[in-house]
């Protein structure tokens, strides 16, 4: 076909086009109007490396915190992640919490426990330092914020491998060796969690208990919680963690509505 | 005879013979409606036709790129481009103010990442972030919907977003093929929902540069063909808007390549086709590069005139078979009733008696079948409109609106009422001047 009569198909073709379309006023029935809605949530994660979906297999959408922003958020929910792989309480005031006032959050979710507790920091700094941050994510503007305990470690599959120093760890975290014996790491879980609670008390945040969560997960036979270097999260684990904290926010809006 | 019996005459004629009297008024009303519902269709199309080229509209429109003119490309339709520039409000209100534009459409685009649960990119590693199979790199691209008419977009499932909703989307066929998804497997993606998240470079405070995103979730309503800006996902300009300013503001030491120009592109309406040379002219004065398909808009512009011409032709043919038609049942008609007239002349009534009944009879059967006529052709061309209208709407395009053509009615009214008398003259003179005896042994 030559070039001119390529040309010519074209022009007519644009003809054919306009013919069709040939009719005065614009329709309004091309588009549908947006249905009016509220303010928009916004949702920022605050965490250590579980929080960025270390272990998952696809951490971008594996990552506890992208699937309670999936399935437990509204369809006009913004969500920014700003949790850090290893990040302690103290090192998320300054560089997770300034983006959670400047992004205007509505719903935070803090889960920082790893990080402090594997690093031994005394339980007392931790508390206070948590209440630090809870209290100013809600004196920022945050209506909503759920704050995750610590699971069971001592309980889990993962924890007497990592214990032997026979795996090394994941790419977040990596396991101290030696890691305490089981009644000492109960009894820091048990004083942690105790803190935690007393914090999200006094600064009106809202408790997610994953120990219980886990510990059921765990009794009833569920997926491994943490993935096989016994150091990170798993998929099925960061399910279960946004499945908790999903269910925990359902019960706190009905019981607000 | 007077007129007020030569109008009895006439009543009692049809009153006696009412199907054949019915059948010459739908001879009438027939071609009539077709007279009045091509020409009102004609007058629609054409109409839009000068309203689409002569008055600007998608053809007339001129693409400002986010750069600098190349000045070896002047005068090209497509020219490549010369070095960067954003565009900004500042920009746009200097283009907006140049003699010539009717209209400036802003398009914005914002780099994120497209995240589909469940679905599995197949362009390896190049597709998205390592690590993620169900994640790809893609461009948003944002216009103002309720323009979406002015702008290169062909909708080929669904529809378009919403007007300022930020939550859903249309996609391209190019992004559902990193998916693997092609052919009439496109439609079936509608209504599912897709993750995108736009991408802010930070350094943290031990000086690691890091990335976080801002994910929305998003619906998607359609797939669309589309070249109003360079990217797989269509949305309203709030949409990327936000997601544009969120990537705009990190920091540039870890995201040089970050889009931080506010307006990706303009779309330029210019007011008519003889206005788009001198109007890229000026743009490129202001700074920026142009492409506009001027070629192929000198070549339509002659086309346009055989439009004008094969649409003026639709009309006359129209009307011929019109005055064909009611010629044709009234001649049957007087043929039909030459032993009548006979009588009539038998018993005393003169010849102009004969020729003023008969006239009379055409006259108001022209005039009815005149009426039903308009009647039928109006409601045949809303039909068709209505026709029409669904695969425009379908499209995205602007619908279609019938306006009733009051004079094109009456026209046709008092047109079937002469042509109908004009047809009836020369049978019925014959038959009045007919001897009695002569047409009662007709």
């Amino acid at each position: 076909m030559t070039p001119g009569r390529r040309t010519g198909l074209g022009v007519v073709s644009v003809l054919v086009i306009l013919v069709l379309t040939a009719c005065g006023s614009p329709s309004s029935t091309t588009t549908t109007r947006t249905q009016p809605s509220g303010p928009r949530t916004v949702y920022v994660a605050v965490g250590g490396s579980d929080s960025v979906g270390y272990g998952t297999d696809d951490p971008l959408l594996d990552a506890w915190p992208q699937q309670f922003f999936r399935r437990s958020l509204p369809l006009q929910t913004v969500f920014i992640n700003a949790a850090v792989p290893r990040s302690t309480v103290a090192e998320a005031i300054t560089d997770q919490a300034p983006l959670a006032r400047s992004s205007r959050a509505t719903v935070v979710t803090v889960w920082l426990v790893s990080a402090d507790l594997l690093d031994g920091t005394p339980v007392t700094t931790y508390a206070s330092q948590l209440l630090q941050l809870l209290t100013s994510l809600h004196g920022a503007g945050a209506t909503t914020v759920l704050v995750g305990n610590v699971p069971p470690l001592d309980e889990l599959p993962g924890y007497p491998a990592c214990r032997a120093g026979t795996v090394g760890g994941g790419r977040g975290l990596r396991c101290p060796v030696p890691l305490p014996a089981p009644a000492s790491l109960s009894a820091d879980v048990a004083a942690y969690n105790q803190a935690i609670a007393v914090d999200a008390t006094r600064s009106g945040s809202v408790l997610v208990d994953l120990r219980t969560a886990v510990t059921s997960s765990v009794a009833h036979g569920g997926q491994p919680f943490l993935e096989p270097s016994g150091a990170d999260l798993s998929t099925a684990g960061s399910t279960l963690v946004a499945e908790a904290f999903g269910d925990r926010l359902r019960a706190v809006t009905r019981h607000t509505a | 005879m007077s007129w007020a019996d030569a109008f009895r005459l006439a009543a009692r004629s049809v009153v006696r013979r009412p199907g054949r009297a019915a059948l010459t008024v739908v001879a009438v009303a027939l071609a009539a409606a077709l007279f009045t519902a091509m020409l009102t269709m004609a007058a629609t199309a054409q109409g839009r036709v000068l309203n689409q080229l002569a008055k600007g509209g998608p053809l007339a429109g001129i693409q400002v790129a986010a750069a600098a003119p190349n000045p070896s490309q002047a005068g090209v339709d497509n020219p490549a481009l010369g070095p960067s520039k954003p565009i900004d409000q500042t920009a746009l209100d200097r283009i907006a103010k140049i003699r010539g534009v009717d209209v400036v459409l802003p398009v914005v685009t914002a780099q994120s990442l497209v995240a589909w649960p469940g679905h599995t990119a197949t362009g390896g590693n190049d597709a998205g972030p390592s690590g993620s199979t169900g994640v790809v790199f893609d461009q948003l691209v944002g216009i103002d919907i309720s323009d979406i008419g002015d702008f290169p977009v062909t909708l080929s499932a669904g529809r378009f977003p919403s007007p300022g909703s930020t939550t859903q989307v249309d996609v391209t066929p190019v992004l559902l093929a990193r998916y693997g998804i092609t052919g009439t497997a496109t439609r079936s993606v509608v209504g599912s929902q897709i993750i995108l998240g736009a991408p802010r470079g930070f350094r943290s405070s031990d000086g690691t540069p890091v990335f976080r995103s801002r994910w929305t979730k998003a619906t998607i309503v359609g797939v669309v063909t589309q070249q109003a800006g360079s990217g797989g996902v269509l949305a309203s300009l709030s949409l990327v808007q936000a997601d544009q300013r969120w990537t705009a503001a990190g920091d540039p030491t870890v995201d040089p390549d970050a889009v931080r120009s506010p307006y990706a592109g303009l779309f330029v309406i210019a007011s008519g086709l003889d206005a788009v040379s001198s109007v890229r002219a000026a743009i490129e004065t202001v700074g920026y590069s142009t492409s506009a398909p001027e070629n192929l808009i000198a070549t339509v512009e002659r086309y346009v005139h055989v439009v004008e011409i094969v649409l003026t032709g639709i009309g006359v043919i129209a009307l011929a078979i019109a005055s064909l038609g009611i010629t044709n049942a009234l001649l049957a008609a007087v043929r039909e009733r030459r032993r009548e007239i006979g009588i009539l002349k038998a018993v005393g009534a003169r010849d102009r008696d004969v020729l003023r009944s008969f006239l009379i009879e055409a006259g108001v059967m022209g005039a009815l079948g005149g009426v039903i006529g308009t009647v039928l052709g109006l409601a045949l061309a809303r039909l068709v409109a209505a026709i029409v209208d669904g695969y425009l709407t379908s499209q995205g395009l602007a619908g279609v609106h019938v306006s009733t053509p009051y004079l094109l009615g009456i026209a046709t009214v008092v047109g079937a009422t002469v042509l109908a008398v004009g047809a009836g003259t020369i049978p019925a003179r014959r038959a009045a001047r007919l001897p009695a005896r002569e047409a009662v042994e007709l």
